[in-house]
C-alpha cells in the first residue's frame, strides 16, 4: 500500500513551447490536505490539471514524466476513468445553468452509472449536499436552477457535485478565491470534515500563505515552474528552508 | 471641472449628430408596416377573414367581381416548407458546430467554416436552378420512389411523386440554404459557453459523447434561436422555392404533392396583378404576413439569445 | 500530523500538552515533599528533561497556532498565556530538581516540618493556579496571590533565622535554601494566576 495517494515523478509541462512545471517531484499523502501554494502564473494550477489529465484539453500541451494515483501511472490510463476517483472544484463557481439544484449533484452518479433507483440517487444527492455544507440551506428547492443561488453557494454545490461522486481525491484550484469570507470559512471547514470523517485525499491551490497554513496538512511551495520546497505545514510556516519560500511568506514576492 | 463640462458638451453634439441615422431605421420600420397595411386594407375588407381559410387562387378576368383569392393554400405550402427546412438541417447543424468545435483539428475547422461562408454567399438563384436540374430529379427518383413504395401507408408519402417540384423538394432545398445562417448561430452560442463550464463537464468524468451532451444542453437557447432565425429565413425566400415547390394551390397531407408559398406566389403573380382589381392588395396582405411571421420568428430568438447570455454570465 | 477541523481542536491540542507538562510539574513536588519528610534523596533530572521537551513543543504549538487560524482578542491573549504558563510550569519543574540536589548532598538530613508544610501550601499554589486558567474560572486564581503572601512570610523568617546567628546549623541552613526555592515555586505559580486574570475574557 502507498503512502502517497498522488506521486509525480520528473513531471514535465510545455504549453505552446513554455516549460511550465520544470521536473516536479510532488507527492500528496493519503486522507490529508496538500496545499499546492505560489504565486499566479506559478504551474500551481497546471500542476493540479495534470494530476486529473485536464491539462490535455489546452491546446498545444506537451507531458512528459509520470503520475501516479494510488501507485498507479494514470497517463497510460484512460483519461476518463481517472476522472471519476479524481474530482475537481474550479476557481469560479460553475454549476450548469441548464440544469437544477438536484440535477447538477445527480449528474456525475448519473453519467457513470454509480446508482440503480432514484432512492439511491436521492441518498447520494442529499449526502454530497450534506458533505459541502449546503443541504440545509437548500433542501426545499432542490429543482430551482443554481443561478439563484449566491456565489458561496453555487461553489458549494460545485463541491457537492465533484463529492457526489465519492472520489478517493478531491482537486481544489483556489476554490474560495472568488467567494466571501464566511462563504469561505464553510468551504474550508467541510473540505477539513471530509478528511477528518471520509478519508479524502486533498489537494489544494491557493496563493495565500494564510490560506495555506490555515487547512494545510502538507505544503508544497511551487515558484516560477519549480517545487521550491515541500514539508509539514509547521515546517513551512514557522522553520522555511527556503529564502524563496521565506519571502514568499512574507508577501515580498508573488 | 471645465474639462468635463466640455467633455460632457462634445459627447452630446455626437450624440445628436448620429440620432438621424438611427432615426431614420425607425422610421423605415413603421414605413414599412404603413405601407403594407395601406395596401393590404382593401383585399382584407372585402374578404375579410376568408382571405385566409381558402385554398381557391381563381382570377376572374371577365368578371373581376367573382375573382376568388385565397391565401390558405401558400400560408400552408410556406409553414411546412419552412419546418421541413429546419427540422433537416436542425440535427446536422448540431453535428457540423460539434465536429468544428470539438473534433477537428485546426485545419479541417477552417476548411468547413469557409465553405459554410461560401456556401452563405452564394446568390439564391443558384440553388433554385441546381434543385430544378439536380436536386428535385434526384430526391424523385431515389428518395420519393422509395419512400412512396415502402412507407406508402403513411400519410406524408402516400401520394405518388408525379414531379420532383413539390412540398418536399422545396424543404430539403430550404434547408440547405438556410443551413450556414443556423450554423453561424449555433455555432456563436457553442462559443460563448464559458470554457468553465466545459471543465467543469469534464471533471466529473464526462466521455466525449456525454461531454457534448452537456454541452449542447448548454447551448440550446442558442441552437432554438438558430432554428427560429432559420425558419424565418425560409419563409422568406423567393426565387429558388418558386423554381422547385411545383406552384399549384394545394393543402394536403401528403408531401410529394405540388404546393405553393406565399413569396413564390407573389413572385409568380406580382406582374399580372394590377390587370386585376384586388389582387394587388391580396398580395400585399401575403407579404405582410411573411413580415410578421418573420418578425415573430426573429423577436423570439432575440429573446432566446438574450437569455442565453444572461444564463452564462 | 492530522488534520484539525477549527481553532478550538487545535487550542484543545495544545492544553493537552500542557496539561501532560502539569502533571510533569505536579510529580516533582509531590516527590519533594515526600523526600523532605523521610529525608531521602531524590533524583529528578528526568523529569526536569521531560517538562523542557513538552515546553519547547508547545511553544511550536503556539506559534503555529498564531501563525495558522491569525487570533485575535483574548484568544490571542489565551494563547499568550499558555506559553507563558509553559515557562512557568517548566521553571517550577526546575526548582524541584534544585529542591532535590539540595536535600541529596545531605543525605538524611531532618529538615523541620514546617518546610514540607510550605512545600504542600506551594504545590497546591500550583495546582489551583492551573486549574483556575483550564477551567476558565478568574475567581480561583485570585485566592493564590493571598497564599504567596504566607509563603514569603515562612522565608522571610527562615531568612532572618539564619541572618541573625553567629552559626547555623546544617538543617536550618539547608531549611533556608529549601524555602528560597520554594519560594520560586510559588511565584511562578503567582504568575500564573496573574496570567489567567489578565487573559481570560471578564464573563
Amino acid at each position: 500500500m502507498e503512502r502517497d495517494a498522488v506521486r509525480t515523478e520528473n513531471l514535465n509541462v510545455w504549453i505552446h513551447g513554455k516549460h511550465v512545471l520544470k521536473n516536479i517531484n510532488f507527492r500528496a499523502a493519503v486522507s490529508a490536505i496538500t496545499v499546492i501554494m505560489g504565486p499566479s502564473g506559478s504551474g500551481k494550477s497546471t500542476l493540479l490539471r495534470s494530476i486529473n489529465r485536464l491539462i490535455e484539453i489546452v491546446p498545444g500541451t506537451k507531458v512528459e514524466g509520470k503520475v501516479y494515483i494510488f501507485g498507479r501511472d494514470i497517463y497510460s490510463d484512460d483519461p476518463y476513468r481517472v476522472r471519476r476517483y479524481v474530482t475537481m472544484v474550479s476557481q469560479t463557481p460553475n454549476p450548469f445553468p441548464h440544469m437544477s439544484i438536484y440535477e447538477n449533484v445527480a449528474i456525475g452518479p448519473k453519467l457513470h452509472r454509480l446508482v440503480r433507483s432514484k432512492e439511491e440517487l436521492d441518498k447520494i444527492v442529499r449526502w454530497a449536499l450534506e458533505k459541502a455544507m449546503l443541504w440545509d440551506e437548500v433542501k426545499d428547492r432542490l429543482n430551482d436552477p443554481p443561478t439563484r443561488l449566491s456565489g458561496g453557494q453555487q461553489q458549494r454545490l460545485c463541491l457537492a457535485r465533484a463529492l457526489a461522486l465519492k472520489p478517493r481525491i478531491l482537486l481544489l484550484d483556489e476554490p474560495t478565491a472568488n467567494i466571501d469570507p464566511v462563504n469561505a470559512r464553510k468551504i474550508e471547514e467541510a473540505i477539513k470534515m471530509l478528511v477528518k470523517e471520509e478519508g479524502i485525499t486533498v489537494i489544494f491551490v491557493t496563493h495565500t500563505p494564510a490560506q495555506a497554513v490555515r487547512v494545510a496538512d502538507f505544503i508544497a511551495f511551487i515558484y516560477n515552474g519549480e517545487l521550491v520546497e515541500y514539508g509539514p505545514a509547521r515546517e513551512i510556516a514557522l522553520n522555511p528552508r527556503h529564502r524563496l519560500t521565506e519571502m514568499y511568506l512574507r508577501g515580498e514576492i508573488g | 471641472m471645465s474639462a468635463s463640462k466640455t467633455m460632457y458638451r462634445s459627447d452630446k453634439l455626437l450624440y445628436y449628430s448620429l440620432l438621424p441615422f438611427a432615426a431614420i431605421v425607425i422610421a423605415a420600420f413603421i414605413m414599412l408596416f404603413a405601407i403594407l397595411g395601406y395596401v393590404s386594407a382593401p383585399a382584407l375588407r372585402k374578404y375579410g377573414i376568408s382571405l385566409f381559410t381558402t385554398t381557391k387562387w381563381a382570377p376572374n378576368e371577365a368578371n373581376p367581381s367573382k375573382s376568388v383569392y385565397g391565401l390558405l393554400a401558400p400560408l400552408f405550402g410556406t409553414l411546412v416548407s419552412s419546418a421541413i427546412a429546419v427540422l433537416l438541417a436542425l440535427p446536422v447543424t448540431v453535428s457540423i458546430v460539434l465536429v468544428i468545435e470539438e473534433y477537428s483539428p485546426e485545419r479541417l475547422r477552417e476548411l468547413i467554416g469557409s465553405i459554410i461562408e461560401v456556401m452563405a454567399g452564394l446568390p439564391t438563384i443558384v440553388y433554385g436552378l441546381w434543385g430544378l436540374e439536380v436536386l428535385a430529379p434526384f430526391l424523385r427518383e431515389h428518395v420519393y420512389s422509395p419512400l412512396h413504395q415502402l412507407l406508402g401507408f403513411i400519410p406524408l408519402f402516400s401520394c405518388k411523386p408525379i414531379t420532383g417540384f413539390n412540398l418536399a423538394t422545396a424543404g430539403v432545398l430550404l434547408s440547405i440554404m438556410i443551413l450556414p445562417y443556423m450554423v453561424a448561430v449555433a455555432r456563436d452560442a457553442y462559443r460563448s459557453i464559458p470554457f468553465t463550464y466545459k471543465e467543469a463537464a469534464l471533471t466529473i468524468g464526462a466521455t466525449r459523447y456525454e461531454y457534448a451532451k452537456i454541452m449542447m444542453g448548454l447551448a440550446k437557447p442558442g441552437i432554438i434561436a438558430a432554428a427560429l432565425l432559420g425558419f424565418g429565413r425560409a419563409a422568406g425566400e423567393t426565387v429558388a422555392v418558386a423554381l422547385v415547390v411545383g406552384n399549384v394551390p394545394l393543402v394536403s397531407g401528403c408531401l410529394f404533392k405540388p404546393a405553393y408559398t406565399i413569396s413564390s406566389l407573389i413572385a409568380n403573380q406580382f406582374s399580372m396583378a394590377p390587370l386585376y382589381p384586388y389582387m394587388m392588395s391580396v398580395l400585399f396582405t401575403g407579404g405582410l404576413v411573411l413580415l410578421l411571421i418573420g418578425m415573430a420568428a426573429n423577436t423570439v430568438a432575440v429573446i432566446m439569445i438574450a437569455r442565453a447570455r444572461k444564463r452564462l454570465g | 500530523m492530522s488534520t484539525t477541523l477549527s481553532a478550538e481542536e487545535d487550542l484543545r491540542h495544545i492544553e493537552t500538552s500542557l496539561d501532560k507538562l502539569f502533571r510533569v510539574a505536579m510529580e516533582s513536588l509531590e516527590a519533594v515533599e515526600n523526600a523532605l519528610r523521610e529525608a531521602k534523596p531524590l533524583d529528578l533530572s528526568a523529569n526536569t528533561a521531560l517538562a523542557e521537551h513538552l515546553k519547547d513543543t508547545i511553544y511550536t504549538e503556539a506559534l503555529f497556532f498564531i501563525a495558522k487560524w491569525q487570533p485575535l482578542g483574548h484568544e490571542l491573549l489565551y494563547v499568550e498565556a499558555l506559553i507563558k504558563v509553559s515557562y512557568d510550569l517548566f521553571r517550577i519543574t526546575r526548582y524541584a530538581n534544585e529542591i532535590a540536589l539540595t536535600i541529596s548532598l545531605a543525605p538524611g538530613t531532618r529538615i523541620d516540618s514546617q518546610v514540607v508544610e510550605v512545600a504542600r501550601t506551594a504545590r497546591e499554589m500550583v495546582e489551583r493556579a492551573f486549574r483556575a486558567l483550564l477551567e476558565k474560572k478568574r475567581d480561583i486564581a485570585k485566592n493564590v496571590e493571598e497564599l504567596d503572601a504566607v509563603i514569603d512570610r515562612a522565608y522571610r523568617a527562615a531568612l532572618q533565622g539564619v541572618a541573625s546567628k553567629e552559626q547555623v546549623p546544617r538543617e536550618e541552613a539547608l531549611a533556608c535554601i529549601i524555602l528560597r526555592q520554594l519560594e520560586r515555586v510559588a511565584d511562578h505559580a503567582t504568575y500564573i494566576a496573574r496570567e489567567v486574570l489578565r487573559a481570560l475574557a471578564p464573563s
